[in-house]
């Protein structure tokens, strides 16, 4: 294989995996091309061109980077010869296409060129730390405050040169780390392997222990943990049920909801909209509100479509359950992976419900705007669930589900069409609700219809024969 | 004959390309098969189509009497199989998966398990995803033998584990065959282990099986090697041999029991030579796979 195929292969490797979720930030790359195309010239059209380019680049690069860490562990754990430098050739390019490339279109429309670059290399930079230094993404919103209470609005100090200068040094010194995150996981992995082998795993388990630095009561606590979680999620299998959990269990996910952090992002979103009223945050607790909707939408679409990953990937697996005498028969499985469905996306429906409740009751935002904020919520997750309906009954599943994507966009345009429409007629609205759920309906359709395809017949994988 | 395992003109393609065609294969109860065939030959397609977990493209098949797309709950529960990749369920420990696993069979033999762990150094509590491959493949093989099956299909299970616990495991399958009348379908390249496993082998090419027998006939079985001119040698009948194949040379490789080779080189005309060779069971087989 030839360099150039290797790295377009690594490249669509690296954002293939999360299709629905690339296409949806894809959007904003049509809106910043029609930022481009109209309205009118200046600085102000440029920066818009930045800021819907950095948004993109910001999800593009947390997908990138999930999964370039994936790789070059197994890679490394394998050995694979010349993998770093073609995952640091793939970065390169991610670079250029989603940091340099629109850094170019949006100075050609005269955007002022540090600003632009900080936005755009600070967006990407943001999402590179999103994977295992969430932390310190999380450490913007103190700063924002801080710099609130010093300075004023961020509308002031955000057009300070030394902020943006301060961005670029910071997103470079990311983006630097990002730079040698393969060769720093490839030598790792190895290592992992060899505390475990080389530990005489064929000898004792208290040698391996030692080894691998585990702490006896630790790991006895574990092992407890998690064979109560096991029992739990098999119970009611000797009735002949299976429940969320134990489909969960055995696919590879998990199916409940982390009630804490649900609690806690609810709390975190309410003071970022009183935030907002406090005129922090640009003086928009509406848009902060709609954030967050959009948020609570992303939560729910992302562990939906983690079911369809872990369904993908389980496909040995599923042979051995469907040879287990109490395994389910197709129709009643079906059921489960629906109540399944609704599980994950119940700390999302929750955290939406507590805050816009919360708002309502405070009189921050209107009926008017609950009810959007639920259209989006609720498109997303009729999205997610289309998504998930149709893999289930695909005989083959395709890494790019063409139909999700069309639903993706269709409920998109139909969102748009419902919510701006009002002034066109109820003909143009009732067109953009047939467009959110005609596709759902369709997809529930032939999930309802084809038989289940279990176990899951990926087309990626090699055919064994 | 109590057949466990029955096929009749089973066909399968993947997209244009035929896998298996017009196969047919049976297994009787207390059997020992060994399946061989090249890589790619279609031998985990075909394990896979018997135990349901593909759909097969024409055919009658049968296994325990039943069609495998719609296993009963008894039958399910007198199967058992070990894939290829051994790595299953890798995001749990080795006893979490058992445990998981048990609470589908109405009779799991945790007995039995701990037993066949501790005498094959498996740590139960290591999660799978960092055991050996080694490791991974005797925990594969004691979740099998721990539902205590009527029926068992191992794809290549023996590939990567040491000769010392290659050795015990085909014991314990030996053992279990002989006590337990258990029924083995077993793919593998490793032949000294099919010689002592196995009471058949099936060799698997070209999509359907090219031949079968006991280990008595292919202990029987003797190369030769045949050179002569091109036109002589598409002309000899070559009478009562199992497999005769052309080589890029233009000789002719034969197979067949000693009797047959005897009668085929007394009838060979003074032009051409014939070269009997090595006679061992993987020689033979290497032929079928060539």
């Amino acid at each position: 294989m030839d360099a150039v195929t290797r790295l377009r292969r690594v490249l669509f490797e690296l954002l293939i995996r999360r299709p629905v979720i690339v296409c949806l930030l894809s959007l904003f790359y049509v809106f910043a091309a029609i930022a481009g195309g109209t309205g009118s010239t200046g600085p102000k059209r440029g920066l818009l061109i930045a800021v819907m380019a950095a948004i993109p680049a910001a999800g593009l690069s947390a997908v990138a980077t999930e999964r370039l860490v994936r790789y070059a562990a197994s890679a490394g754990a394998l050995g694979i010869p010349r993998h770093v430098d073609t995952l640091r050739a793939a970065q390169i390019m991610l670079f250029l296409l989603l940091v340099a490339f629109p850094w170019l279109v949006a100075i050609g429309h005269d955007a002022p060129w540090v600003s632009a670059a900080a936005l755009l290399i600070g967006g990407s930079a943001a999402g590179t730390l999103l994977v295992g230094r969430g932390l310190l993404v999380a450490l913007l919103i103190p700063t924002v405050w801080v710099m609130n209470a010093a300075f004023g609005p961020p509308e002031h100090w955000l057009a300070w040169s030394a902020v943006h200068y301060l961005v670029l040094a910071g997103s470079l010194a990311a983006y630097w780390r990002w730079m040698k995150l393969p060769v720093r996981v490839e030598s790792a992995a190895p290592t992992i392997q060899v505390v475990y082998s080389d530990a005489g795993h064929e000898e004792s388990e208290a040698d391996m222990d030692a080894a691998g630095n585990v702490k006896p009561a630790k790991f006895a606590e574990a092992v407890r943990r998690q064979d109560a979680y096991v029992a739990a999620a098999v119970r009611g299998v000797g009735d002949g049920q299976l429940s969320p959990a134990g489909l969960a269990l055995g696919l590879g996910f998990w199916s409940g909801t982390a009630w804490r952090a649900v609690v806690i992002s609810a709390a975190v979103g309410i003071l970022l909209v009183a935030a907002a009223r406090e005129h922090y945050f640009l003086r928009q607790p509406k848009a902060v509100y709609f954030g967050l909707c959009m948020l609570a939408a992303f939560l729910a679409l992302s562990r939906v479509s983690t079911i369809v990953q872990w369904w993908k990937r389980s496909s040995a697996e599923q042979g051995l359950l469907l040879l287990t005498p109490r395994w389910p028969s197709r129709e009643m499985l079906k059921g489960v992976f629906l109540v399944t469905m609704a599980r994950v996306q119940v700390g999302s429906a929750v955290g939406w419900i507590a805050i816009s409740a919360v708002l309502l009751g405070l009189g921050w935002i209107d009926v008017n705007e609950a009810a959007y904020g639920a259209l989006y919520v609720l498109a997303t997750s009729l999205v997610a669930c289309s998504y998930l309906w149709v893999a289930l009954g695909s005989r083959e599943v395709k890494e790019w589900q063409l139909s999700a994507i069309a639903t993706a966009l269709l409920t998109v345009a139909g969102v748009a069409m419902f919510q701006f429409g009002s002034s066109l007629g109820t003909l143009y609205r009732a067109a953009g609700a047939a467009a959110c759920l005609l596709p759902p309906m369709i997809s529930f359709a032939i999930f309802r219809l084809r038989p289940l395809q279990f176990p899951a017949n990926p087309r990626s994988r090699k055919t064994e024969t | 004959m109590d057949v466990a395992i029955n096929v009749h003109g089973l066909s399968k393609s993947y997209r244009r390309h035929s896998v298996l065609a017009n196969l047919d294969l049976q297994v009787e109860h207390g059997a020992a098969v060994g399946l061989l065939g090249a890589n790619g030959s279609g031998k985990t397609t075909l394990l896979k189509i018997l135990l349901g977990l593909l759909q097969a493209d024409g055919g009658d098949l049968q296994i325990l009497g039943e069609s495998p797309r719609e296993l009963s709950v008894g039958a399910r529960s007198r199967i058992a199989y070990v894939p290829q990749t051994p790595n299953q369920f890798f995001w749990l420990t080795g006893r979490a998966m058992l445990k998981y696993l048990a609470a589908f069979y109405s009779a799991f033999d945790w007995d039995y398990a701990n037993e066949l762990s501790d005498r094959w150094k498996l740590s139960l509590r290591t999660p799978i995803s960092v055991l050996s491959p080694g490791q991974q493949q005797r925990l594969s093989i004691v979740r099998a033998l721990a539902t205590r099956p009527e029926l068992l299909v191992l794809d290549e299970p023996i590939a990567s584990l040491d000769p010392a616990t290659r050795i015990a495991v085909v014991d314990e399958l030996l053992r279990l065959r002989i006590e337990r009348r258990l029924t083995l379908l077993f793919s593998s390249h490793i032949t000294a282990d099919l010689e002592r496993l196995c009471t058949d082998f099936a060799i698997l090419a070209g999509g359907r099986i090219a031949t079968r027998g006991s280990i008595d006939d292919f202990a029987q079985l003797v190369r030769t090697r045949v050179e002569g001119d091109e036109a002589t040698l598409a002309r000899l009948p070559y009478e009562g041999c199992r497999y005769v194949r052309k080589t890029r040379d233009g000789e002719r490789m034969l197979v067949a029991d000693e009797a047959a080779t005897r009668r085929v080189c007394e009838s060979l005309p003074d032009s051409v030579r014939a070269v009997t060779q090595s006679s061992d069971l993987e020689t033979i087989f290497s032929e079928w796979m060539q």
